[in-house]
Order: C-alpha cells, then sequence, then structure tokens
C-alpha cells in the first residue's frame, strides 16, 4: 500500500453509504408525504365549498366512477379546475421561490420579495386603468400584459444586477429596488384610476384562484412541465452553487450562464402563475424553506419537494379561503399570509437544526 | 511536464496586485507560495484556478489554457448548512455526477474520506462542523476529481498541529505517488521547509525569490519580506526550523 492511500485514522469507512443511503431514504420519503398530503389536499379541496360533497364521492367523480349528474357538474367544471390550479400555481410558485434562493444565495429571495410578482401587478393595473383603449380584450390583455411585465421585472433583476458580474448580492439589491419600483407605479397607477378599475386592481392584486379554467391550467401545467427537464439538467451545478460562487466556478459551473438559465425558469414559472391567479405572496418564500428542514439542499430532493410544498400550502389556503366565512370565497393571497405565517414561524422555532 | 506560468498579471480596478510572474511548478513535486499579507499568493492561485481574469499565459502538459484535471480549495471555509459531508464531496466530481449517484463516485468519496480520517462525518451537515473539520471536507473534495493539478489556498489554516502534519503528510505523499503538480499557499514557515519541493517567495506582486526552501527561506529573505529577524536551525534528523526572534 503506497503512503497515499494510508488512513490517517482509519474509522467511519461505512458510515459513508450509510449517510448517503440515509439522506436519500430521507428525500424519498419526504416526497412521498408530500404527495400524500398534497393529494388528499386536492380531495379536500374539491369536497369544501357551498354544497359540502363526501370525500369519497368526490374521488368516485374524479376517478370517473359514475356519480350523479350534478356532483359530475360540481366536481369537473367548477371545483377540480380551481383546486388543480391551486396546485400547479403553488408547485411553480414554489419552485420558482427554491430556485430564486439557490442561485441567490439567500433565504428572502422569491419573485414576491424581488419585484417580479410586483411587475406582474403593475401590468395587469396598466391594462385595467388603460382598459377600452387596448385593442385586445382586457380578459387576455391583463394575464398576457402581467407575464410580460413579470419577464421584464426578471430580465431588470438580472441585467441591472449584472452589472456588478451577476453577484448575487447585486441580484439581490436589485431585485429589492425594482419592487419598489413597481409598487410605486402600481400605487400612482391606483391614485389615477376610476373607482371601479382601483377596485379591480386592488382584487387582481389579493389573488384570487376563482379565475382558475381548464385552459389556463393546461397552460401552466405546460409550462411547469417544460421546465423540468432543463432543471435536471442542472441539478447538480445547482447545489454547487450553493457553495458560493468561487467555488462553484472551480467545480467547473459557468455561474453567469447556469444563473441566466435560471432566470428564464423563473420568469416563465411566476410570470405565468401570477398572470393567471393574481399576486400570491407567501408561496414561493416559504415553501422551499419547509423543503429545505425536510430534505436538505441536495437540489435532487430540494427542488421537488419545493414544488410540492407549495402545491400543498395552496392547496391548503384554497381550502381555508372557502371554510373562512361559508358562503363566500376569501382572497387567497391573504389566506396564505394569515395561516401560513403562524404555521411557519412555529415551524421555525421548533426545529433545532440550522439552515442559515 | 509541468504547469507554466508566463508573465500573470491580476488587476483589481486599477490595483495590480500580481505583476508579471512567471514560474513553473513540475509534477511529482509540491510548490509552496510564501509571502506576506497581500502580496498576491491567493490572487495568483485564483488565476491558475480560472476564477479571476488575468493577463499573461497559462500552460499545462503543453495545453494552454486552465487545466481541465484542477482540484481547487480556497481559503473561505463558509459553504451551506444543510448539505452533508457526504454530498459536498460529491460536488468534487461534479461533470460525472448524474441524478442517480452511481457506485463508482461513491466509492471514491468514500476512499477520500477514509484517507482523511473523516469517514465518520459523512453523514453530517457541513454547517455543524468546525472549521478545521471543514477544511478537511474541502480537501477531500479537491481530491476526490482525482486532479492533476492540485491548487490548494492555505489548506492548513484551521487544523489543529495533529491534522496540519497529517494533511500535509498526505498531500505531499499523493503529490509523488500520483505525479501530481501540488501549489499550495502557505503561512507557515516550518510546514513549508518541510513539506515543499520548491518555495516561491512573493512580496508586492512580484517574485522575490525562487529555489528550494533552502536558498529561499534565509535570513535575508526573511528579514527583506516580513521585516522579522530570524534564526535558521538545523534539527539532529536534518530538518530546517526558523525561529523568529524579533521585529526588524
Amino acid at each position: 500500500m503506497d503512503a497515499a492511500s494510508q488512513t490517517l485514522n482509519p474509522t467511519g469507512k461505512d458510515a459513508v453509504s450509510a449517510a448517503y443511503r440515509a439522506a436519500a431514504n430521507r428525500r424519498w420519503w419526504a416526497l412521498l408525504c408530500a404527495l400524500v398530503v398534497m393529494v388528499v389536499g386536492v380531495l379536500v379541496d374539491t369536497a369544501t365549498g357551498p354544497a359540502m360533497l363526501p370525500i369519497g364521492l368526490v374521488a368516485q367523480a374524479v376517478l370517473g366512477a359514475p356519480v350523479d349528474e350534478s356532483v359530475q357538474a360540481i366536481v369537473w367544471s367548477i371545483r377540480l379546475p380551481v383546486a388543480l390550479t391551486a396546485l400547479v400555481v403553488g408547485a411553480s410558485l414554489g419552485l420558482s421561490g427554491a430556485i430564486m434562493q439557490t442561485i441567490l444565495n439567500n433565504p428572502l429571495a422569491s419573485s414576491y420579495t424581488l419585484g417580479i410578482s410586483a411587475g406582474a401587478g403593475f401590468g395587469a393595473a396598466l391594462v385595467i386603468v388603460l382598459g377600452a383603449a387596448l385593442p385586445v380584450p382586457e380578459a387576455y390583455a391583463i394575464p398576457l400584459n402581467a407575464m410580460l411585465f413579470a419577464g421584464l421585472a426578471c430580465g431588470g433583476v438580472y441585467v441591472i444586477g449584472g452589472a456588478r458580474r451577476a453577484s448575487a448580492e447585486g441580484l439581490v439589491l436589485a431585485g429589492i429596488a425594482l419592487l419598489f419600483l413597481f409598487q410605486a407605479l402600481t400605487s400612482l397607477l391606483q391614485m389615477v384610476a376610476s373607482p371601479e378599475s382601483l377596485q379591480q386592481i386592488v382584487f387582481w392584486l389579493f389573488g384570487s384562484l376563482q379565475k382558475a379554467g381548464w385552459t389556463k391550467l393546461w397552460i401552466m401545467l405546460a409550462v411547469l412541465v417544460a421546465c423540468i427537464p432543463c432543471l435536471v439538467a442542472d441539478v447538480w451545478r445547482l447545489t454547487a452553487l450553493k457553495l458560493g460562487d468561487a467555488r462553484a466556478s472551480a467545480l467547473g459551473v459557468n455561474v453567469r450562464a447556469l444563473r441566466l438559465r435560471s432566470f428564464v425558469l423563473i420568469s416563465a414559472l411566476t410570470g405565468v402563475a401570477v398572470a393567471f391567479v393574481g399576486t400570491i405572496g407567501f408561496v414561493g418564500l416559504v415553501a422551499p424553506h419547509i423543503a429545505r428542514m425536510l430534505a436538505g439542499e441536495d437540489q435532487r430532493g430540494f427542488l421537488p419537494l419545493s414544488a410540492l410544498c407549495g402545491a400543498v400550502l395552496l392547496s391548503l389556503a384554497s381550502i381555508a379561503s372557502k371554510t373562512i366565512s361559508p358562503g363566500a370565497v376569501f382572497p387567497i393571497g391573504i389566506v396564505t399570509s394569515l395561516i401560513g405565517v403562524p404555521f411557519f414561524i412555529g415551524l421555525v422555532l421548533r426545529t433545532r437544526r440550522v439552515y442559515w | 511536464m509541468s504547469l507554466i506560468l508566463d508573465n500573470i498579471c491580476v488587476q483589481y480596478g486599477r490595483r495590480t496586485v500580481v505583476q508579471n510572474i512567471s514560474l513553473e511548478a513540475q509534477f511529482g513535486r509540491v510548490l509552496a507560495l510564501v509571502g506576506p499579507n497581500g502580496s498576491g499568493k491567493t490572487s495568483l492561485i485564483k488565476a491558475v484556478a480560472g476564477l479571476i481574469p488575468f493577463g499573461g499565459r497559462i500552460a499545462f502538459a503543453g495545453s494552454m489554457g486552465r487545466p481541465d484535471a484542477l482540484g481547487y480549495m480556497p481559503q473561505d471555509q463558509q459553504g451551506p448548512l444543510a448539505l452533508s459531508v457526504v454530498e459536498v464531496v460529491l460536488l468534487g466530481r461534479l461533470e460525472r455526477l448524474h441524478m442517480r449517484v452511481r457506485d463508482e463516485d461513491l466509492d471514491a468519496v468514500r476512499g477520500v474520506l477514509h484517507r482523511l480520517g473523516i469517514g465518520h462525518l459523512a453523514g453530517r451537515d457541513l454547517g455543524e462542523l468546525s472549521g478545521g473539520q471543514r477544511q478537511l471536507v474541502y480537501l477531500a473534495q479537491a481530491l476526490v476529481s482525482e486532479p492533476r493539478v492540485l491548487l490548494l489556498d492555505e489548506p492548513i489554516s484551521a487544523l489543529d498541529i495533529n491534522h496540519q502534519l497529517e494533511v500535509l503528510e498526505l498531500v505531499a505523499a499523493m503529490t509523488r505517488e500520483r505525479q501530481l503538480c501540488t501549489v499550495m499557499v502557505l503561512h507557515d514557515l516550518q510546514a513549508t521547509a518541510r513539506y515543499a519541493d520548491d518555495v516561491v517567495l512573493l512580496s508586492g506582486g512580484s517574485v522575490l525569490a525562487s529555489g528550494t526552501p533552502e536558498e529561499v527561506l534565509t535570513q535575508e529573505s526573511m528579514r527583506r519580506v516580513f521585516g522579522v529577524d530570524m534564526e535558521v536551525l538545523t534539527t539532529s534528523s536534518g530538518r530546517r526550523v526558523l525561529v523568529p526572534l524579533a521585529l526588524v
């Protein structure tokens, strides 16, 4: 045996396999549990409404078993699109928040805190105020413009932050600056808007799943699914980026190109989700934290679990929005924060592991 | 075969921190970069690792540019708190990793952790480790890629004396047996005298002296560069020891 292969302190040889297996098992269990909670959540969400339906009956309707026509109509035409939209929007926001927190190495990063949702809000408000002056019907113009401005905000963060070699700090500062800019511009629009437009803007900014429909759902799902192969290809590079820019570069990662690719994905995921349901703030920030606590920061587990946690959070919020005041639907953006914040604080206070 | 640096210059804004440095690091030998704080050691090693823009030319085994098979261990020991030691070390083989980690990658991690005596830390999060343990983990990451060029920036700065000797023994042995080209930034002059085959003494971003430890680590050069009077002793076993006496 050569000197280089001698052991300095021969302990724990099999601990490596055991440690790797334990981490992998933890990831799989967390993903499985989140998936089960998500399925239960969507069934309960579909069952909840002015006319409460038994969960068994909802499951039968969803699985295509013969049920009463009225139940079929309530489930397939009204409630299931909303419940599934909650899942897809939650997953998109959770995933985009996770990517953002990873590439910016910042626990406060999300599309909401870094101005991308604010950009979408401004885009929507602009259409609402301009209204009849536009050549496109408002129903299409609002999401399109919201998507456009979400993309512009994302591009703005990258370009302005990129002026300092696209460092994480530069990008975060640029995001915060754009958040304030778009909030100020939206306030300006609210000031000059008619009372009807003002009401519409405020309602849009609250966020609502009631705008959901099958077509929008398929579009959002297609964008989410399209992002997956891109993330799979970069999953180890994103994990390496958690070691810091210099270390990631030394490992062969082109940090600038990785950030650019990631910003494109964030822009697509957030832009489409926010465009169709309005501003929903809490999910993109918190879902990654929950995922991190459950499965660590190996992005192979962290990214899918962030998406599932986002889906679960928004599904639970959707249920709560319908049960807080029977007969009425609370705006989902308010509910996510009202319920999610105490839940999140409790989670943070109870955990002993250090994450940041 | 060797790693050749030809007229390397590094600038931060208008400030030049490395000026026209040329040197040659041989395979199978450990080259130590020594010098006072701010003398350009870290900037030079970062330039070789391709982390900062530089002027000049780097040639490795006859080819131009940054060596592909490169293991780099930076000074900074910060890292993500919620990544385990196995995951951090695996990242040293980044370009070979797939969604499902192959047995050969895990075997490589097992081998290097075992060699560094930190196999028992495998399942621990990086955030739970001491500075010295993190340093060993990052050394494992640099070694697991099976590099031809090993760049270590102050690899023993956070280690206790026992681990300092163990790590330097291991690096020196690996360098010889695997014919690596190892470049280390060191502040410890005793360690430099004992483990380096070649020494480059930097001051103000330029090379002040280069050669074997006996040629470079002299009373005169230490006085000139560090401003410290030192006595250079030779022990009964033939090792050189530098004893600081007083500030000049």
